[in-house]
């Protein structure tokens, strides 16, 4: 299956997706590990955003 | 398969390069000396080796030939014994700090002793594999670093090497872990005034800021950097907190991009910068016994502060894990033979 090209936006890792991608799809940065949220798929260009983090109480 | 004989081997560091060798798949260990131990076994003082090795310490003055043998002596020891290490065997690794510097005017102002053998302070190549590999593949003798200078080298390398910090402004907060004071105990180190502690042993003048300095100095670089050292509860492990300024203003991703073009590779080195979960950045706990460094860093934009942090076992990727590495490598071997373990969760 062809790949679309992205770029990580945390770490500007080069991310490849499945062309049958579809916006609001969770994924794995290879690079950093992050989450990471699809934005919105536009033909070929495929837009990744940082995935929503649940926010912790780290007790201070 | 090869030949290896450990000298000091009845301290932690020999303890824990003796745990590493043993599992090695390549290596025969011949001879463990001690100079407090001659006679007693092994395994009275590593009781985690039960069951895999019937050696015993012997005396230095005893020690045979083989093909690679490890010094594991406190510092200023090595350099009287070196001319006979030397003729014993065809590789030497000294985990101690007698060999780790270039020059001797450095070694006086840190160590404050005059060193005995000043003419192998240049045969000998600075052990860490992430910056001298090719050299280290050709070296017959290796000084291994410090735990606290591993650790700092490696965090800082990439971002001064693409020149995105000011050099003259890097400060390092150091916790360390009981075990790097080593196995004698000393009225400091007695449990009801070690247990518990966060104690901040030595604001400034860490020795260790001269093999970090030479060892970031190059292509032209200076850089001074400042430590201080805590003393923490912790037994095993080693975390750097190490604060700098950017030159300009950058984005995370230009730091990222450094690291990956420094370490992507490396089989040791991990960056840890997450999002989500327990360990978003580096742990000293998940590293025990393993021959990971964990880096992570975050911009502070507030200041332009670009904090780093660097976490290992001391007494793995801090001392033996990686002069085991240094062996693998001075051999032909896979580097990563014996140090794949990944560590234990929970631990």
């Amino acid at each position: 299956m062809t790949k679309l090209k992205s770029e990580c936006p945390i770490c500007a890792e080069t991310i490849s997706v499945a062309q049958n991608i579809e916006a609001s799809e969770i994924i794995q940065c290879p690079g950093c590990h992050n989450r990471i949220v699809v934005s919105s798929v536009n033909g070929d260009k495929v837009v990744l955003k940082e995935a929503p983090k649940i926010e912790e109480d780290w007790g201070q | 398969m090869i030949t290896v004989s450990v000298v000091g081997g009845s301290g932690y560091a020999g303890g824990e390069l003796l745990r590493l060798l043993l599992q090695h798949p390549k290596v025969k260990i011949k001879e463990v000396t001690s100079r407090r131990y001659v006679g007693e076994s092994v395994t009275l003082h590593h009781p985690n080796l039960r069951g895999q090795t019937d050696l015993y310490y012997k005396n230095i003055d005893k020690l045979s030939s083989c093909d690679v043998l490890f010094i594991s002596l406190p510092n200023g020891v090595s350099m009287n014994y070196m001319d006979k290490f030397t003729k014993l065997a065809k590789y030497v690794i000294d985990l101690g700090a007698d060999f780790r510097l270039n020059s001797e005017s450095s070694w006086s102002k840190w160590y404050k002793t005059e060193h005995q053998k000043p003419d192998f302070l240049n045969k000998f190549v600075y052990g860490v594999p992430e910056l001298h590999r090719n050299e280290i593949i050709k070296a017959k003798l290796v000084a291994g670093p410090g735990c606290e200078a591993i650790v700092t080298i490696l965090s800082l390398f990439p971002v001064v090497k693409h020149k995105l910090i000011n050099l003259d402004k890097i400060i390092i907060d150091a916790k360390m872990g009981s075990s790097q004071s080593g196995s004698k105990g000393t009225d400091s180190s007695h449990h009801p005034e070690r247990s518990g502690v966060v104690r901040t042993y030595m604001p400034s003048g860490h020795r260790h800021t001269a093999e970090i300095e030479q060892e970031l100095s190059f292509a032209g670089f200076n850089p001074k950097v400042s430590i201080t050292a805590t003393a923490i509860e912790m037994v095993r492990g080693l975390l750097v907190t190490i604060h700098t300024f950017l030159n300009k203003y950058i984005e995370e991703k230009d730091i990222w991009q450094a690291y990956r073009t420094e370490f992507a590779k490396e089989p040791f080195i991990r960056i840890v910068k997450m999002k989500s979960g327990f360990y978003r950045f580096p742990e000293p706990k998940i590293l025990q016994g393993t021959n990971y460094c964990d880096i992570g860093f975050e911009i502070d934009k507030y200041t332009n502060r670009l904090v780093i942090i660097g976490a290992i076992d001391n007494l793995t990727k801090g001392t033996a894990g990686n002069a085991v590495q240094c062996m693998n490598l001075m051999c032909g071997y896979d580097e990563k033979l014996s140090l794949e373990f990944t560590g234990l969760h929970p631990i």
